[in-house]
Parts: structure tokens; C-alpha cells; sequence
């Protein structure tokens, strides 16, 4: 089977050098056998000469020449791994009462986060919830977000021309009442002509509003 | 690392490469036989330490700038030789181009009136 790739150069020679990583893997002992009877073979010829230089620290240079070509970390990694398992097997006691309590732990946590999530992702009625943001402002000095004013959110609306529409709203409270019985406060949001557009939803009871019968547009 | 602490013998960052591959042009060599053929031919100013040397030739072997393969040595001793490929040549190319383009640099401004 013949794999179509072409590669860059650079990829290339990547790609050669982790091969030969991996196959001197394969024969790490033939590799660890190679490099030392390469440094003897160094070491004795510099010694038969007639003013011989020492010769440097051959264990230390042996691993730095044994690094080059193996994956150091990734071994060293795997070593850790199988001590944690012979260690665990040989103390079955204390396996079981770690392996116990974590169970426990993530088992509580993911029924907490499951019951939470069920509870808190009530349907809210709005479509594409996942597309809608709320713009806020901050003061930088008191790093305190405030509230923006009418004709802020009019320019916004001229110039965000990467946001397809935007309505304002404010919470606030009022009171209701009619004849039969006593007048009742309700908090409540107030909402731009276009929010139930920007919402992508309609009201439950009633009328939308339209630009026409906003406030704002008859005022002008 | 480097060369000799020797402050005669220091090797210039980088230039270890080079002076390698420059040497395998003669032929392939073992590892010994290339700090021997350095310190000759630099008439004994350049002195390659094994400790740099080795961790290099295995660097280039990776690279795939020399290749290596056990052969007998001339007292009959079974020895790892390096030879140039023919990536290795144009790796050189382009060092010693580099190195020339820099020394002369270096030299213009060594002799500034």
C-alpha cells in the first residue's frame, strides 16, 4: 500500500527522524551496546595516545548520546505507570478504600451537577439562545458595570453593523391592579418594540409590538 | 560545552556541525578519527572533545546529514563510521556559505581604520 503525501522537506526529515526513533526503540539494546562500544572505542584509542586527554564523564555522555534517540519522558512516564500498578496490587487494602472513595466523590459530583442542570435548564422560550448576548458596560476606574443609557443603545444599533439586531431592556417593578382586588406588584422586564424579534419568540398573550406602536417611534 | 576550555581551542557556537561534515568529505570516518583529523588540520587550536562530538554525530545521524555503519578500524577493531549523504553535502554548502558570508563580515570589521 502506497500512502499519497506529499510533504515539505522539513516534514520530511520530521517524519525520517521519528522513524528511526522508533525503530531504535525496537532495539534499545543493541542501541545502549552500540554507543557504548563506540565511547570504548574512542576512550582506548585516546588513551594509547602519547599525551592521552582525559576523558570525560562516559556515563553522563552515554545518556545524553541515548536521549537523542529515545523518547525519554513518554518512557519514563510509562516506568511511573507500571511502578503505581505493582504498588496498588501489592496492598489490595488500600487500593480498595482509594478506589472507593473516588468512586464516591465522582459518583456525588455527577449526581449533584445532573440534578443542577435538570433543575436550572428550563426551557426559557428563546430560540437560538446560544446566538443572543448581553452588551454591557464597565467603569474602568470602579470596574463596576452600569447601565446604558437610550441614546447609547441608538448608536449602538447604527453602528454594530456585526450584530443583526439589538434591543435594550430593563428590569424594573410595577404594580397591577383592576377593580375586583387589591393592586399587586410584579417585577418585571421592560423590552424594546424589537425584543420579542431579537427574542425569536412571540408574546403569550397579546400582541407583538411593532415600530409603529412604540412609544419612541410616535414620539418622533 | 563546546570545544576545549582551553580558551585556544573554543569552538565557535554552531560551527562543531560543520567542521563534521566538512571532515566526512574526505571519506567516512569513525568519531575519533574526526576530532584527530580536526585537531591536524586546525594544527592543533581546535581540540573536539567527545563530549560535544558524540551527542553531535548522533544529532546529524538523525538528521540524516551523515549515515553510520560498523566497519573495522586500521588496528583491526570493530568501529562506527560516519559518511556524508548527499543531504549532508548540501547542508554543508550551505554552513560554509554562511560561515564565509559571517567571517568575512567579521573581518571587515576587525580592520576598521
Amino acid at each position: 500500500m502506497n500512502f499519497l503525501v506529499k510533504l515539505r522537506l522539513a516534514e520530511k526529515r520530521g517524519l525520517i527522524k521519528l522513524l528511526k526513533r522508533v525503530r531504535a526503540l525496537g532495539r534499545r539494546r543493541q542501541l545502549d551496546r552500540d554507543i557504548e562500544d563506540e565511547l570504548r572505542f574512542h576512550q582506548e584509542m585516546q588513551a594509547a595516545e602519547v599525551a592521552p586527554n582525559p576523558f570525560g564523564n562516559a556515563t553522563l555522555l552515554r545518556e545524553n548520546c541515548r536521549d537523542l534517540w529515545s523518547f525519554t519522558w513518554l518512557e519514563t512516564l510509562w516506568q511511573d505507570v507500571r511502578y503505581a500498578a505493582r504498588t496498588l496490587r501489592r496492598s489490595p487494602g488500600f487500593t480498595a478504600v482509594a478506589v472507593t472513595a473516588l468512586g464516591l466523590g465522582i459518583g456525588a459530583n455527577t449526581v449533584v451537577y445532573t440534578v443542577v442542570h435538570s433543575v436550572l435548564a428550563f426551557n426559557v422560550g428563546v430560540d437560538h439562545l446560544d446566538q443572543i448576548v448581553v452588551v454591557t458596560a464597565t467603569d474602568a476606574a470602579r470596574r463596576d458595570p452600569f447601565a446604558q443609557s437610550f441614546d447609547s443603545y441608538q448608536d449602538l444599533r447604527k453602528e454594530l453593523k456585526t450584530i443583526p439586531s439589538l434591543a435594550a431592556y430593563r428590569l424594573t417593578t410595577v404594580n397591577v391592579s383592576d377593580r375586583a382586588a387589591l393592586p399587586e406588584q410584579f417585577k418585571c422586564v421592560e423590552i424594546s418594540a424589537n425584543g420579542f424579534a431579537v427574542a425569536g419568540t412571540k408574546p403569550v398573550l397579546g400582541r407583538d409590538f411593532t415600530l409603529r406602536t412604540s412609544a419612541w417611534a410616535r414620539r418622533r | 560545552m563546546g570545544a576545549s576550555k582551553d580558551s585556544r581551542g573554543e569552538l565557535v557556537q554552531g560551527t562543531l556541525d560543520m567542521l563534521i561534515l566538512k571532515t566526512l568529505t574526505r571519506g567516512p570516518q569513525h568519531g575519533y578519527g574526526i576530532a584527530q583529523i580536526i585537531k591536524q588540520a586546525s594544527e592543533e587550536v581546535l581540540r573536539v572533545e567527545e563530549g560535544s562530538l558524540y551527542p553531535a554525530l548522533h544529532r546529524l545521524e538523525l538528521d540524516g546529514w551523515i549515515d553510520a555503519e560498523w566497519g573495522q578500524s586500521a588496528n583491526n577493531r570493530r568501529a562506527k563510521y560516519y559518511r556524508l549523504t548527499a543531504q549532508g553535502r548540501k547542508q554543508l554548502a550551505k554552513e560554509a556559505g554562511n560561515w564565509q558570508r559571517l567571517a568575512r563580515a567579521i573581518a571587515q570589521v576587525m580592520e576598521m581604520a
